[in-house]
């Protein structure tokens, strides 16, 4: 009973991954301090990236991108990423970023960004695989 | 009176003349034509046994090691092909759970340990079928290799028919002593 069981079993075939690659990966992100703002305890982190332009050419799903940050701390695990904003194009700029006076010497940003795609036939709206972390360390002038 | 009610002899005498005789006599050939009948009823029958449970007719026919031997190899590979199926469906239905939540997921984290979740599953369903497939195998062939075992190469060393039973024709005397102001006491020698 069981080899005719057995031999009525048709091969299941495991389902293909659609989640890579479903919305344009992240690629080539990296941070710039700019410190040259007028204030001294003021700073610029310019955050730049990009995708693969080539394999997604014709009409990426690709909405927008979160930018994600962790301000003060490095342990990924036990502190969230907060969500700095949306931005339609692969640059941003955090002018947020501060060391008031009296305060420790320097600062540690963690940076993410994760791309979001446009809201599909089933509205559903897929978000992409996130960046690398990239790690900002900012000392006081 | 009361010297046979202090010592009792009691003699009993065993011959096996009374239930059957020399292959030489005069029903020798009836005899043997009717040992026969009774070995095929008997070959018969633990085919038959054979057929229901692996290793039974073996065991019937005087082979109680072999017979064990195919019972428990019989029924270890046709329960662990059973769970293995069990196992099997188990895993399947787990895959299709898993293939609607992977299909609804909406995020690339979220997605990516459900595949790794239905990758892993994917794999042990395919062993399972595997391990359920080569022992079924190995019960049919089991069984099947039982059944021409009881038919040709199993002698039948068990037990005759009573009546056909050649004893020893020698006599047995059991001599008993009771003393009634003590307890019965009884000697039986055992050839």
């Amino acid at each position: 009973m069981l080899l005719c069981g057995a031999g009525c079993n048709e091969e299941r075939i495991l389902t293909p991954n659609t989640h890579d690659g479903r919305v344009p990966d992240v690629i080539n992100f990296s941070a710039r301090v700019d410190s040259s703002a007028t204030k001294p305890t003021k700073f610029i982190v310019w955050l730049n990236w990009s995708y693969d332009s080539v394999r997604y050419s014709i009409k990426p799903n690709l909405k927008n991108w979160e930018v994600y940050r962790i301000i003060g701390y490095e342990d990924t695990l036990t502190v969230k990423f907060q969500l700095q904003k949306f931005v339609q194009v692969p640059t941003f700029g955090d002018s947020s970023v501060s060391i008031q006076p009296g305060n420790r010497d320097s600062v540690v940003i963690l940076y993410r960004v994760i791309p979001v795609g446009n809201v599909d036939a089933n509205n559903i709206q897929f978000t992409g695989k996130p960046s690398d972390i990239v790690r900002v360390s900012i000392k006081k002038k | 009176m009361k010297f046979i009610s202090k010592h009792i002899l009691f003699l009993m005498l065993c011959t096996a003349s009374a239930f059957g005789g020399n292959d030489e006599d005069s029903t020798g050939k009836s005899f043997s034509e009717s040992a026969k009948r009774i070995s095929e009823e008997r070959k018969s029958t633990a085919l038959l046994y054979s057929i229901i449970l692996p290793g039974s007719g073996q065991t019937m026919l005087g082979s109680p090691y072999k017979g064990f031997s195919f019972t428990l190899v019989g029924f270890g590979s046709a329960l662990t092909s059973l769970i293995s199926h069990n196992n099997f469906v188990a895993s399947n239905e787990r895959l299709d759970a898993l293939e609607f939540q992977y299909r609804n997921s909406t995020t690339w984290e979220a997605s990516n340990q459900i595949y790794k979740s239905l990758t892993e599953t994917h794999t042990k369903m395919k062993n399972y079928q595997k391990m359920r497939n080569t022992f079924a195998l190995v019960s049919a062939v089991v069984w099947t290799f039982n059944i021409v075992d009881v038919m040709f190469f199993t002698e039948d060393e068990g037990e005759s028919v009573f009546s056909m039973l050649r004893m020893e024709q020698s006599a047995v005397a059991i001599a008993g002593n009771i003393d009634l102001q003590q307890q019965l006491q009884l000697r039986i020698p055992i050839q």
